[in-house]
Order: C-alpha cells, then structure tokens, then sequence
C-alpha cells in the first residue's frame, strides 16, 4: 500500500459514537475514583509507612524466596560440608580418634601424620567461600536466563498480538512462574550464606575457637562422627523456618480477611 | 437559585483545559468532571481504534477515566495534556486486553461499526478500508499505535514520539514498517480472493 493511500483513506474513518449510558457510567466511576484520591496525586510519592511494608513482606513472592533461599542455602552448605563428602573419610576418623593409642609402631606413626595432616585441615573452621561462589555463579545464571527470557517476551509481544489471540497453556504458566521465581531464590540463597559467613566471623573474631562447635558443628573433630545429626538439624530449621514463615503468612492473611468483611459490613 | 448555578456552569465550561487540570490537581471535582467530560469522546475514539470493538472501547475509556483520577497529580504539562492521555488510554488498552486475552471473555467482528465519513466511496473502497483495518488490527502493538497515531489521529512524527516516549528516528522507522505489513497483508488478502 502507497503512502497517500493510507493517509487518504484512515482519516476518512471515523470512530462510530459512544453511548450515553457509557458515558455517564464512566464518568460516574471516574468521579468516584477522583473521590477516593482527590487531587491524584501518586500512589509512588507517598510514604511508605509500616502497613505497606509488612504488606509487602507477606507478598507470595518474598516468603518464597526466603524459604526457598534457607532451604537452599542449607542444602548447599551440607553439600560443600567435607565430612559428607568423602573430605575426611569416616573410616580416616576411626583412625584420627584411635591413633594415639597405638604408640611406637610404624603403622602408629603413618596413622599419626593422617591426623595431623587432618587435625590441621578441620582445625580451621571449614571455607564457606566454595558456597557462596558456587550460589552467585547459579544466581548470575538465573538472573542471565530470566533478564534473556524477558528480553525475549517483549520482542515477542512487540511482533504479534492481536486482540483475541489464545490464552497461555497451564505448563507455560508454570515455566514461567520457575524462571521469575528461581533467581529470587536462589540470589536469597546467596545472601543467606553470605550472612552466615559474616556472622561465623564475628563470632570466631570475638570468641575464637570456641565456636566451631556453635556455628559448624562438622569442623570440630569430635563432633564429626555427628555429622548426620547435624544434617538431620539443619533440615529441622529450615522445616521449621518454612513452617514458621506458612503460618506467619495465614495468620496475617487471616487477619488481613476478618478486617475485611468486619468492614463490608459495617459498609 | 439555578440561574447562579447555571452562570456557574458557563464559566466552567469555558475554562482551558490547562485551568481544568490545575483545579483537578487541587482537588476540585467540577474541574475533573468537566476534564473528563470533554476528553471521554477522545479517549473512545483511541481506545475504538486500537480494538475495534465498541464494547471494548467503552470498558477502555471508562478504566482510562478512572485511570485518569488516580493519575491527573502526576500530569506535569511537559507536554500536551492530549499527548499524555494518548499515553495513558493506549497503556489502559494494552492491559485490557492482556486481561482479556486471559479469560478469553468477549469475541466480536473488528471494525463492524465504522462510520464512513465519505458517503462517495464506492463499495470496493468500501470492503477495502475493511480490509485495512483488519490489517491495522493484526499489526505488532508498536507498530500499531505508531500508525494509529500517525496516521489515523494525524498527529506529527515529533508529537507522536513524545506520546510513545521514542526518539521520532523510531517513529519514521515504524511507520514504513507498517506500511509494508499492511501492505503484505493486503496482497496476500487479494491473492486468496483471487485463488477463490
């Protein structure tokens, strides 16, 4: 089509009149509105105060994430723990607590370097820097894949979408919901650890060696024998944290429900 | 006493928009009821044009309106108060039908009410405007409130960069983009009835 022939033809095309009732309705609405908000002045230049923070705290999206980041983060620290994973051999640690009592043989001496060697590898609290690298490499990647998948999306919507075009499907609902809500989690994940570490520090700063016990129960030889116990109490807190932040958030939307329909009828 | 009131009215009705919007702003109700009064029709005809369905238009113009009490505060006449409301129908549109492509609610004939100014068109200039605006309505939403604002409101290249927030470069690039797809979308129109 020549350009004179649209420009000749679209402004001969006018819009068929909108109906009375139409328009009393809409203004009725607006001026209802306006009343709500005299002056329209922004929802954004207001103040938060702390109804709209604690609001915004019980959104879906942060419970989530925050459950969803401590369980992470604990999976990922019980992951990296160097007694699950074959750092320090349990039959080694059989050998690390028996060995002094064998005294004077060469095998005595072989078991004594292994438990020196390991003394000193569990004497220092073990490293949380492979964690947190290992949960900011999977929050960069997750972040990369929801910024590429919006990306995406907009140029999709920019191309083609008639009015009328089908609904989404139920799986790509739900990928969808993944890939939003997968970088939250796991970036929550990371600060987590992060927190963790910074708070081990402090502590070993303030107390010294006393709180490998406290804060990493694994590092401490004598606890490594115990290390499924520690697992199995790290998987206590985080189903207590997760039930903890569930009944937190049914308790306020309870609230938030009864304050509701007190209101309705009192209207 | 109704004559006071009815002197009243008059000088409100003969208030500049630019007045309308500053008594808005500062809460008064008269002003923003005679803003959307007079706007209503143009906020229709917008939303009409990016549907094509009248239903659909009057839901648009009616959220746009309420749109508008929420938003008036933040209108800062940087630009023109049309060029704003351009903005802010087509955005209520655009949500509206997100919502609507959702539920897949209502189904309805594009374009089925269009007056036709020009009684001398003949019925082929007739079936071919149709056929335009079917075109329009398949377009790519930037490329379709480009040349609904170009060249259906007529609007300058510059005033329709300052409605959709683009540099005009963009505007130009749009509008030859859709003058092609409309183009394509015609041809192919033609050579399916010709098959027939």
């Amino acid at each position: 089509m020549n350009e004179p022939e649209l420009d000749k033809i679209l402004p001969r095309l006018h819009a068929p009149e909108p109906s009375k009732e139409a328009q009393d309705r809409a203004l009725k609405s607006a001026l209802e509105a306006f009343d709500k908000n005299p002056g329209g002045a922004s929802q954004k230049t207001r103040l938060l105060d702390i109804d709209d923070i604690k609001k915004r705290l019980m959104q879906k999206r942060y419970v989530f994430s925050c459950i969803g980041g401590a369980a992470l983060a604990c999976a990922v620290l019980v992951f990296f723990s160097p007694v699950n994973h074959g750092f320090i051999p349990e039959n080694t640690q059989e050998t690390l607590f028996s060995a002094p009592a064998v005294s004077g043989g060469s095998g005595g001496m072989a078991s004594n370097a292994i438990a020196d060697s390991i003394v000193t590898t569990t004497a220092s609290p073990p490293s949380l820097l492979a964690p947190i690298l290992c949960l900011l490499a999977l929050s960069a990647v997750a972040f990369g894949i929801r910024y590429f998948y919006n990306k995406r999306k907009q140029k999709e919507k920019s191309e083609a979408h008639p009015p009328g075009a089908p609904p989404e499907s139920l799986t790509h609902r739900v990928l969808l919901k993944i890939i939003y809500l997968f970088p939250d989690v796991v970036g929550a994940g990371s600060l987590f650890t992060i927190f963790l570490a910074v708070l081990r520090s402090l502590l070993i700063k303030f107390n010294g060696s006393k709180v490998y016990s406290i804060v990493d129960d694994r590092s401490n030889p004598a606890a490594g024998a115990s290390s499924s116990h520690a697992s199995l109490l790290s998987i206590f807190y985080v189903v207590a944290l997760c039930a903890l932040a569930v009944g937190v958030r049914y308790f306020y939307r309870k609230r938030k429900q009864e304050k509701n329909s007190r209101l309705a009828k009192k209207d | 006493m109704p004559g006071s009131s009815n002197g009243r009215d008059i000088r409100m009705a003969e208030k500049t928009d630019q007045e309308l919007i500053h008594g808005a702003q500062r809460g008064d109700r008269a002003s923003f009821s005679l803003l959307v009064e007079r706007h209503y029709r143009f906020m229709f005809k917008v939303a009409w044009q990016w549907g094509g369905i009248r239903e659909d238009a009057e839901d648009i113009a009616q959220e746009a309106s309420m749109k508008l009490a929420g938003h008036i505060g933040d209108f800062r006449f940087e630009s023109a108060f049309t060029t704003w409301l351009y903005r802010l129908v087509i955005n209520t549109a655009k949500d509206y039908y997100k919502v609507k492509n959702r539920k897949n609610s209502r189904e309805g004939q594009l374009f089925e009410d269009v007056d036709y100014v020009s009684p001398e068109l003949s019925p082929e200039e007739k079936i071919m405007s149709k056929d335009v605006l079917k075109a329009i309505a398949e377009l790519p939403e930037t490329l379709r409130e480009t040349i609904i604002l170009v060249c259906w409101q007529q609007l300058s290249h510059k005033e329709a960069a300052e409605a959709l927030q683009c540099q005009e470069g963009t505007i130009s690039w749009r509008v030859h983009e859709a003058r092609k797809k409309i183009a394509e979308s015609l041809d192919m129109k033609k050579k399916g009835k010709s098959y027939e």
